[in-house]
């Protein structure tokens, strides 16, 4: 069944709090099913060229596109939801370069956290302050109006 | 910065550093004031909200000198027996409180321009929202994403699949701030009836100033952006 890698992916995400280790195998096997949907579909639409009006070829090349749309989705979504765990940590933990957990990160993540940290070194030059330090007030704040 | 003297003859008998206190006259505490105001609100609101750019910047500069004249006291001080200078130490404090609400308030907003970067930056009304290091950073921040997703995945596919949708037939894959959350929120002036839901059939409220409501956020949008309610 097309998108069950994709499906296995996402929850395998949904299960884990932070980031296990980067599945390059699956986003690979994803790309690799997700390439011959595309052919499937060229080839269905070459073979069946006078009778593209007809609802069973609709039908088919529509299962096609959508399988090859929500194989994109999760993958993308796999990638986005690890960044966003990654941001969440660098913020919580400051620049300590996690050092454990980067063995979990592929090599295009390691070097959009070093990316990232550089575009919000630029951020909080530009502004004066270094928006990660302390995140709680000191007592007293709120005792005034 | 205005250094207001205590008009009365206490300023005398007061020691020297207490009276220098007054260095954050009232125009600065109502500026810190609003800026706490600025913070709450954009910490409550789902949607990222016009950018205080004078009261920033007069707070940058008021951070700036305040800094400048602790450090040359400490270092005057910093032999001396009166090294542990009370006022040094609670001027100190009032300083970190300014520093803690604009930072605050800097990475409320920061952290709303992450979570919808692309959005932000295509709609008008946000973008306008947003200061000239807001956008740079915005604009940055999705080119670093979309090129990560490039490299990680998109690579693999052929080049017609290649690019990022903001739709999957007819679904938004990439839904706006949610509007219709509920907030509290604090009736500063009188207001009147007004609608308080999108459904017409729905009893308008009358918005009293004191008055302490939770509603959805939509219908009070521009209530909140005109200061008339606060958001708690």
């Amino acid at each position: 069944m097309f998108g069950s890698v994709a499906a296995d992916l996402v929850r395998e995400l949904k299960n884990s709090k932070w980031l296990l280790p980067f599945n390059e195998s699956s986003l690979h096997t994803i790309a690799i099913e997700t390439r011959s949907i595309m052919e499937m579909i060229t080839s269905t639409v070459s073979e069946f060229r006078e009778k593209l009006d007809q609802p069973e070829v609709l039908a088919t090349v529509m299962v096609f596109h959508r399988s090859v749309q929500r194989n994109k989705r999760c993958a993308l979504a796999y990638l986005y939801k690890r960044l966003e765990r990654m941001r969440q940590m660098r913020w919580e933990y400051s620049s300590i370069n996690f050092a454990e957990l980067s063995n979990n990160l592929s090599i295009h993540e390691r070097d959009y956290l070093s990316k990232y940290n550089r575009l919000l070194g630029e951020y909080c030059e530009s502004v004066g302050l270094d928006l990660t330090a302390v995140c709680t007030p000191r007592p007293g704040l709120w005792n005034s109006a | 910065m205005g250094m207001e003297e205590n008009g009365t003859q206490e300023a005398d008998v007061l020691p020297e550093d207490w009276a220098q206190e007054d260095d954050i006259s009232t125009e600065i505490s109502q500026e810190i004031r609003k800026l706490k105001r600025a913070m709450l609100n954009e910490k409550f609101s789902p949607e990222i909200l016009p950018f205080e750019t004078s009261l920033v910047h007069e707070l940058k500069e008021v951070i700036e000198v305040q800094d400048a004249l602790i450090d040359e006291e400490e270092l005057a001080r910093s032999s001396g027996p009166s090294r542990n200078s009370l006022g040094l130490h609670l001027r100190k404090i009032e300083i970190g409180r300014v520093k803690y609400l604009l930072r605050a308030y800097l990475r409320s907003r920061l952290l709303k321009i992450e979570h919808r970067a692309k959005r932000t930056l295509h709609d008008e009304l946000y973008r306008s929202r947003l200061s000239t290091d807001e956008f740079k950073y915005a604009e940055n921040f999705v080119k670093l994403m979309e090129a990560h997703f490039q490299s990680s995945f998109l690579d693999q596919l052929p080049e017609k699949l290649r690019s990022v949708d903001d739709r999957d037939g007819d679904v938004d894959m990439s839904p706006g701030p949610a509007l219709n959350r509920f907030v509290f929120c604090h009736v500063k002036k009188n207001v009147g009836t007004t609608a308080i839901s999108d459904d017409p059939t729905d009893q308008a409220l009358y918005l009293g100033a004191g008055d302490v409501y939770c509603l959805r956020y939509k219908p009070v949008r521009d209530l909140v952006e005109s200061g008339s309610i606060d958001l708690l």
